[in-house]
């Protein structure tokens, strides 16, 4: 496939051939490109063994890291050989723990992963829905790069994700769109790209300034806790006008056609593709989060309808077929993202590409498929603020007793919180903290939380 | 949407008022978090508020739940998405009036002082009170700047943008009585109360007759208020807000999410054919199934809980007739019943004929035996007894198991051996000793709807063993062993704990919260009225509707 029949099925078309260099947005080399991030969330961690790689004479109590980009793609694990293409921009890093997560026992495995995951920080369980004590790692990052006149922030799922990771400063979950036709709708659609000819586009200021007065007069009338709700919906209004405004004046030379309705998780994650790409190059927003819901069990065992969750996930310890389909699980996902990667590569911006400044996390809800918060997979691409092609190992030496379907783990690996500072701090934030600061060891000891990961910075 | 028959039946309803409860002295008042519309909401009242002109179904962001609610407040805190899309809506809503703006207002073409006319009423009912002066002159105003500059079609339409946004149409600011003290408890408003039971009892914003009880300010005096949720129990736009609270007290919404393996249910059809009769088809009728047995027990038999869960006269549609081995009752005129899906361009609405059936009294009885509600419990191969157990658990019992120990592994051999059936396959749970501290119960109630496999079907064997379906209700006032689900049907119709259940999911439903300890006093004497009544719904939702937290809240310090 072409790149002109690659980007026609992921919607994106252009008069001048895709050269947004040549446009009003175009980075030209004195002025430096707008970092971004994209966060690709999978469910159901990794079959360690399908996904570590190793090298010879690496020991397994000291840290080390390996070159990448010398590697043939047999010599990638099964699970990453996917990404080969692209492993000069590669981070792979094994060793860090959910050690957070495994602390915290106010509910189910999943539940916990699911917020500790891009927070860091502690659940709230509600009636057992789960909420944050933290923002997400994406927030805290939209909060400082996010410009004005543009989405703070952009939230998509494909097929169909159990529930959202990400957590506002409100610390409620964000909603994420899985219909990639309504996501179409919302960013390229009639009422985001109205002219001065159409109703939807007339006297759009004037209605907004009003309604966010109305939002003012009431504030002031309401119970303490009442007044931080209509404080957001009023910021969020301002937000939604400044937006408008600045878009109406935007020239980007990609134009976006809306995907072909379908069910299928492929063709929803294409379209996606292209909708993450225009949104990046026109720079309509600077950070995504992308949630990918469980592959459909005929994606990874062709003809077999049975629970991939029940059937496979859970029985990885038990049943080497069911490794081999996780493994396979992980594996189309690398396919994914490999393709998402393709498409960022794709477009051309500043010296290089899109792809080279976004920062692309790979990350999930739990370590292994069986619930474990151990060796929580981790892959990293492009960006400017890490160096890339590298593999990095960590041994499990935080002193916090952990549970594995395998057996009991008298230590964990690095905290995660580590790669979430590592991801701020790549993004010009100058934080040390993302979520929880420490833990108590199960030997009494103090587990820092804080700070980056230096060997990725 | 009734057949005329029911539609008589309902009539019959409105003349017998009864009075209801008199509220405990100690019952406190609601400390009311600011709710805001649901997408369910939103849609109906825009279709009230400018019918006869047609508008569409708009979609937001779905909303978290709260023990199953979606109007839940401690959730409903704006995101960018949701406010996007309540701008995306309004536009959308005040575009397509603009088409049909013969139908709303007198005069074609359009004048100034007759769209501002029509714009001074609609306000009042978007905003469900009178605007206070500052409002209206502001909406007066901005009318006029835009006229002027845009014509009066395009001010009206801008107007009407203006109105859908705002917070006292989203949201439900409420002060109470402003001569109450603050710190205090205060009574609702006329206003205040009119919207509080419209939106419980109908989904919906309040009627003419409702408005005018408010404007003349008789909505604060009780015997009113009584009277009124009488009245509208027996209007047809009960059965929207009756269907509001099942449809999210049942957890329907798996329902068109479960694989079902084809070779096992359909073996040697097409796999697309199956697929689109599946989701065109049957779960479309699934989706109302419940609904209709609900409404139609409320409205027109006995309207008590005991009846739901026990009756075998029940509503099902051509498609899912064969589920029950009867045949549908040809000579009542069918119950079309209508439903909301999402499809390829959004939302939209589809309608379903439903039939009496005579379902086989030895094989199901009641609510929790419909082919529906099995299906939404079930994995693709077999029947999942832990989320049949938990939703009885949790919706029937108001009880959370709490979450399985960590250091447990809590997956299961699905693969069964050569003669093991689906009791087999769970029975590690039992085993145990770690699991079977919560499983006993769980897996037991979920194991009693083992006859009905994964789409509801009724079966005797499991990979060719007879069905054991029996098991052991424990943990409540109606302890003992059933054979299988109508035996534990029977037992849960006749439990004091399930209708104190029912009495909270009321609660949770009607007030948008869940309930905190200084509820206790209320929720006691609404169990009491409840129970002590045979366990009738409608007069429940009357007892709720005129109760004192429903009526007063905690006047903002």
């Amino acid at each position: 496939m072409n790149r002109r029949q690659f980007m026609a099925a992921m919607g994106i078309s252009s008069g001048s051939l895709f050269l947004p260099s040549l446009s009003r947005n175009g980075w030209a080399a004195e002025k430096a490109p707008p970092q971004r991030l994209l966060v690709f969330f999978s469910q159901h961690g990794a079959w360690y063994d399908g996904w570590k790689m190793r090298w010879d004479n690496t020991p397994e109590h000291s840290p080390w890291q390996e070159d990448l980009t010398g590697l043939y793609k047999t010599e990638f694990s099964d699970a990453l050989a996917p990404l080969h293409r692209h492993r000069d921009r590669m981070v792979v890093i094994d060793g860090l723990a959910l050690v957070s997560a495994e602390a915290d026992i106010s509910g189910v495995r999943h539940a916990i992963g699911q917020v500790h995951s891009l927070t860091g920080g502690n659940a709230r369980l509600i009636n057992g829905v789960p909420f944050a004590t933290r923002p997400s790692i994406d927030q805290v990052i939209s909060q400082h790069v996010a410009q004005p006149g543009r989405y703070r922030s952009l939230e998509f799922g494909v097929g169909d994700p159990p529930a959202s990771v990400v957590y506002g400063n409100t610390l409620q979950p964000l909603p994420f769109e899985a219909d990639a036709r309504a996501a179409h709708q919302r960013l390229f659609g009639t009422v985001a790209n109205s002219s001065s000819d159409d109703i939807t586009g007339i006297g759009q200021q004037s209605v907004l300034d009003l309604v966010q007065a109305q939002y003012s007069d009431l504030e002031a009338r309401l119970s303490l806790e009442d007044r931080q709700k209509v404080a957001v919906h009023k910021e969020l209004v301002r937000e939604l006008e400044t937006r408008i405004d600045s878009l109406s004046s935007l020239e980007c030379d990609t134009e976006h056609s809306a995907p072909e309705y379908s069910t299928a998780y492929f063709d929803n994650l294409i379209a996606y593709a292209g909708i993450i790409s225009t949104a990046f190059s026109c720079d309509l927003t600077r950070v995504i989060t992308l949630h990918m819901g469980e592959l459909p069990t005929g994606m990874v065992s062709p003809g077999y309808t049975g629970s991939l969750h029940d059937d496979f996930a859970h029985q990885v310890y038990d049943d080497a077929y069911a490794a081999e389909m996780m493994t396979r699980h992980s594996a189309i996902h690398a396919d994914q993202l490999g393709i998402l990667l393709d498409a960022l590569e794709a477009i051309p911006e500043g010296n290089g590409s899109v792809l080279d400044n976004t920062l692309v996390a790979w990350v999930g809800e739990l370590g292994d498929p069986a619930h474990g918060f151990e060796h929580w997979p981790v892959v990293l691409f492009g960006g400017t603020g890490i160096r890339t092609g590298r593999y990095l190992y960590y041994p499990s030496n935080t002193p916090f007793e952990g549970w594995a379907y395998s057996g009991e783990l008298p230590t964990m690996g690095v905290p995660h919180q580590k790669l979430l500072v590592s991801l701020a701090q790549s993004m010009g934030l100058d934080t040390n903290v993302i979520g929880e600061t420490s833990l108590t060891g199960s030997d009494g000891s103090i587990i820092s939380c804080t700070g980056p990961l230096s060997e990725l910075l | 949407m009734s057949s005329p028959i029911a539609m008589v039946l309902t009539l019959l309803f409105t003349t017998a008022c009864r009075p209801a409860q008199t509220p405990p002295i100690e019952a406190e008042a609601d400390p009311a978090p600011l709710r805001r519309l649901t997408t369910s909401q939103y849609n109906r009242t825009v279709r009230d508020l400018f019918e006869p002109a047609a508008v569409p179904l708009m979609s937001f962001p779905s909303e978290i739940l709260i023990g199953g609610f979606e109007n839940n407040a401690a959730a409903n805190t704006a995101s960018p998405a949701y406010v996007d899309a309540a701008h995306q809506a309004a536009v959308g809503i005040s575009k397509a009036l603009g088409e049909q703006l013969p139908i709303l207002l007198d005069c074609v073409p359009v004048t100034e002082d007759c769209a501002n006319t029509y714009l001074a009423e609609l306000s009042k009912r978007a905003f469900r009170r009178p605007l206070e002066a500052q409002e209206q002159s502001s909406l007066q105003e901005n009318f006029q700047a835009w006229a002027s500059e845009y014509g009066p079609e395009i001010a009206l339409q801008l107007s009407i943008q203006y109105l859908l946004q705002s917070p006292a149409f989203l949201y439900f600011p409420e002060y109470g009585n402003s001569n109450s003290p603050k710190n205090q408890e205060t009574a609702l408003t006329s206003w205040e109360v009119a919207s509080r039971l419209s939106y419980f009892l109908w989904g919906s914003l309040p009627d003419a007759t409702l408005f005018e009880l408010a404007e003349n300010n008789e909505l604060t005096d009780r015997d009113v208020v009584i009277e009124s949720a009488w009245r509208m129990l027996g209007t047809k736009r009960a059965s929207e807000g009756l269907k509001e609270f099942t449809r999210q007290w049942l957890e329907l919404d798996d329902i068109g999410n479960i694989s079902v393996d084809f070779d096992l249910f359909f073996p040697g059809q097409d796999e697309e054919d199956v697929a689109n009769h599946l989701h065109h088809t049957i779960y479309t009728a699934m989706l109302l199934e419940p609904e209709v047995l609900v409404d139609r027990v409320v409205f027109e038999k006995s309207g008590t809980l005991a009846e739901l869960l026990t009756t075998t006269e029940v509503w099902t549609t051509e498609a899912l007739v064969d589920y029950y081995g009867g045949e549908l009752n040809e000579h009542v005129e069918p119950l079309l019943w209508n439903g909301i899906r999402y499809r390829e361009n959004g939302l939209a609405e589809y309608g379903v004929d439903f039939r009496p059936i005579d379902l086989d009294a030895n094989k199901r009885g009641g609510l929790l035996t419909l082919a529906s509600m099995l299906h939404a419990r079930s994995k693709p191969t077999h029947p999942s007894p832990i989320l049949r157990g938990l939703f009885v658990l949790e919706r029937v019992l108001c009880e959370h198991p709490g979450s399985p120990p960590d250091n447990l592994n809590t997956a299961l051999p699905t693969a069964v051996s050569e003669t093991g059936t689906n009791r087999d396959r769970y029975a590690a749970h039992t085993s145990n000793p770690a699991c079977a501290s919560c499983h006993n119960r769980i897996d037991s109630l979920g194991f009693a709807f083992e006859h009905y496999d994964v789409l509801g079907d009724y079966r005797t064997t499991d990979n060719g063993q007879p069905i054991d379906a029996s098991g052991e209700l424990i943990g409540t006032d109606q302890d003992g062993p059933f054979e299988d689900a109508i035996g534990l049907t029977q037992r849960l119709a006749k439990s004091r704990d399930v209708h104190d259940c029912f009495v909270t999911q009321v609660f949770r439903h009607s007030m948008g919260r869940l309930e905190v300890p200084s509820d206790e006093v209320e929720l006691d004497f609404l169990a009491n009225g409840f129970w002590e009544s045979g366990g009738d719904i409608p007069e429940l939702f009357v007892n709720v509707a005129t109760s004192h937290a429903f009526r007063h809240i905690e006047s903002t310090p």
